[in-house]
């Protein structure tokens, strides 16, 4: 783990599985088409012929430089999230500059989704979407393989249908 | 078919007047602008009948669609074939209203409630009776002239899953309510104790009792329309003080101030005859002058409870009290869900309602009055440390929280008073936030999210070694408190 989350939340006797590093390649793939989305219309001034000033040339560059950090952080970022399964809950975090563990008790899950998008797809990846009645803040968790979805899945539900209470 | 609504009983149909309040509004906005648009044109063809006659003469070209009734006109009159076509229309409209009536039907069985509608498309909606979040029943004014009422009833799930049984005669409603809440509340043993102990068809008496100038004043003062005013006034001086134009915006603002005094007025009514009371099945709260809404909510509904106090209302005492529940859309909830379960209320009404509504946690007077209007530590709060006022500034002293054997309890602000309470066993997920200013400064947050609604449940700001025995402390009671409710019910 980055010493980031060594010196942030990391709960002693807490030991975090990763997810699949493949999913670096996903978020990878998302931030450079983003960027490139924004970067082209950063850059349509120039493109246009827009009067030639300072800022025709700051903003693309800005818009680079930001999506180029963003990749080189990508690695770090896969590797702070980190899942654990206990007796009772569902314990989950991710982050390095804004950290985050959730506790999600099992007792509270009334659905758990399977998502896979093209990209994913084409990874063997998964992403696992846990619905409680809150739905303002879904708890997901990306980048497990296919086969690990299921499982945690199957788990999930069966505990969750003993432990059920409380919406 | 009578109106013999009840459990196991068969088809019923609602209530006569229905049509007409479902869409005599509408249906006699489209005859208005039917009118006023062709208005002009027969007019023009009749009384320039003989110019219309004449080829090139465009001006007074009726409509294609309308070519026949001219033609008819000329044979019979105008006053004939008027009257022909507005009976057939009456005829038209009156026989849709009716079929629509006839074919719009509900049955309640003791497993469910189910409503059927539809002249060509049929649609069937059945809601599960162990699924029902909440009745509420409201009546517009337009209702309460016919002695009509609307009964919603909202079930599990986040959007759109409502039973809408419009309208309803006001006494099968309510009977109606009373009987879905039994047998909500318990399923299988409510039959039979309906029986011994019949419906009561009394409204129970409220814990509190509003006086509207009290509300009255509430909503004036606080809630931002002093700031609105001290805006109008600034903006006002500072234009007439530049040029004397002041005359202008003077005219500008006067439509712009009655707009908001119309909506202090509609949110005024809304709120009078306010009543919350503890029923068998739940919280019941009533409100409204003109059209009025009752809501029965099940206390297991209450997921997050706040008791807060702008600055405005602290020479008088007030307080109000908002509650985030399950089975709600979302914020925007307008005047058919219930989230304020105290408009505005002295100590003593905060103190009974809090009683009602969280039936299951008692909290002693002396814990409340420390919550409300206490700083410091004690009665178990956890506060922040000092290092933390450059976030919390001056609320620093009452920020803290306390956790308890049912519930959670937060505690903060420093002009705008806050409590918030949270039932441990609606919590649906614990977590531990911390960001990098936090961290340099070794803080962070604990929230115990709830369902969504207007109350916040996240307390920032803890010493983070000790946030996370707490994290960890909190999430087991969680899950405990979630178990034993399981095992209460």
């Amino acid at each position: 783990m980055p010493g980031a989350i060594r010196r942030g939340l990391d709960p002693a006797g807490v030991d975090w599985t990763r997810v699949s590093p493949r999913y670096v390649a996903v978020t990878l793939v998302n931030t450079i088409i983003g960027s490139a989305i924004v970067g082209f219309a950063a850059f349509l001034p120039l493109i246009l012929g827009a009067p030639i000033g300072v800022w025709v040339y700051v903003i693309p560059s800005a818009v680079l430089l930001v999506g180029l950090v963003d990749c080189l952080l990508t690695p770090r970022r896969v590797r702070a999230i980190g899942y654990q399964i206990r007796q009772d809950d569902f314990l989950f975090r991710r982050g390095i500059f804004f950290q985050r563990i959730v506790s999600v008790p099992y007792g509270r899950m009334q659905l758990v989704d399977i998502n896979r998008g093209p990209v994913v797809r084409a990874l063997g990846l998964a992403e696992l979407k846990f619905v409680t009645a809150a739905a303002a803040t879904g708890v997901t968790l990306p980048g497990l393989t296919m086969e690990d979805a299921v499982r945690l899945r199957d788990h999930l539900i069966a505990v969750a249908e003993t432990r059920r209470s409380g919406l | 078919m009578s109106q013999q609504a009840g459990i196991g009983g068969g088809w019923n149909r609602l209530h006569p007047a229905t049509p007409f309040l479902r869409g005599g509004i509408v249906v006699l906005a489209i005859a208005g602008i039917l009118i006023a648009n062709t208005r002009d044109a027969i007019i023009n063809a009749f009384i320039a009948g003989d110019a219309a006659a004449e080829p090139g003469n465009a001006q007074y070209d009726a409509p294609g669609w309308a070519q026949p009734f001219f033609d008819l006109a000329k044979v019979f009159g105008i006053w004939v074939v008027g009257a022909v076509a507005v009976a057939i229309l009456v005829v038209v409209v009156v026989g849709l209203s009716y079929l629509s009536w006839r074919r719009h039907s509900y049955r309640v069985t003791a497993e469910s409630v189910e409503v059927r509608s539809g002249i060509v498309f049929r649609t069937s909606r059945q809601a599960r009776l162990d699924r029902v979040q909440g009745v509420n029943i409201n009546r517009s004014v337009l209702a309460r002239i016919f002695g009509a009422s609307q009964l919603k009833i909202s079930t599990a799930g986040q959007d759109r899953s409502q039973l809408d049984l419009s309208y309803l005669r006001n006494s099968v409603a309510e009977k109606l309510r009373l009987e879905i809440l039994a047998l909500a509340g318990a399923p299988g043993k409510s039959a039979q104790a309906s029986e011994a102990d019949p419906p009561r068809l009394v409204e129970p008496a409220s814990v509190v009792r509003i006086p509207p100038i009290r509300l009255v004043m509430s909503r004036i003062i606080g809630f931002g329309t002093l700031g609105f005013v001290a805006v109008v006034a600034a903006a006002t001086f500072a234009l007439m003080s530049v040029d004397n134009s002041g005359r202008a915006l003077l005219l500008a603002a006067v439509p712009f101030t009655i707009a908001v005094g119309g909506i202090l007025v509609s949110r005024v009514l809304r709120l009078l005859r306010f009543s919350i009371a503890p029923t068998g099945d739940g919280v019941r709260i009533g409100q409204g002058l003109l059209s009025t809404v009752n809501d029965t909510i099940p206390t297991g509904r209450i997921h997050a409870v706040e008791v807060l106090q702008p600055l405005l209302w602290r020479p008088f005492g007030w307080w109000t009290i908002l509650i985030n529940k399950a089975g709600d859309s979302g914020v925007s909830g307008g005047d058919q869900s219930v989230t304020t379960v105290l408009p505005v209320g002295k100590r003593d009404d905060v103190v009974r309602v809090l009683a009602v509504i969280l039936p299951d946690i008692p909290l002693e007077d002396a814990l409340i009055d420390f919550t409300l209007t206490g700083t410091g530590t004690g009665h178990g709060f956890v506060g922040a440390p000092k290092r933390s006022w450059f976030a919390l500034g001056l609320s620093r002293n009452r920020h803290s929280y306390r956790l308890g054997q049912d519930e959670i309890m937060m505690r903060g602000g420093f002009l705008w008073r806050t409590m918030v309470v949270v039932p441990l066993a609606r919590v649906q997920n614990v977590s531990i936030t911390q960001g990098w200013l936090a961290r340099q400064t070794r803080l962070a947050a604990i929230t115990t999210q709830t369902v969504r609604g207007l109350v916040r449940t996240r307390f920032s700001s803890l010493d983070s070694a000790h946030a996370h025995e707490a994290f960890a402390v909190i999430s087991d009671a969680v899950i405990v408190a979630g178990l034993r409710d399981e095992q209460a019910r």
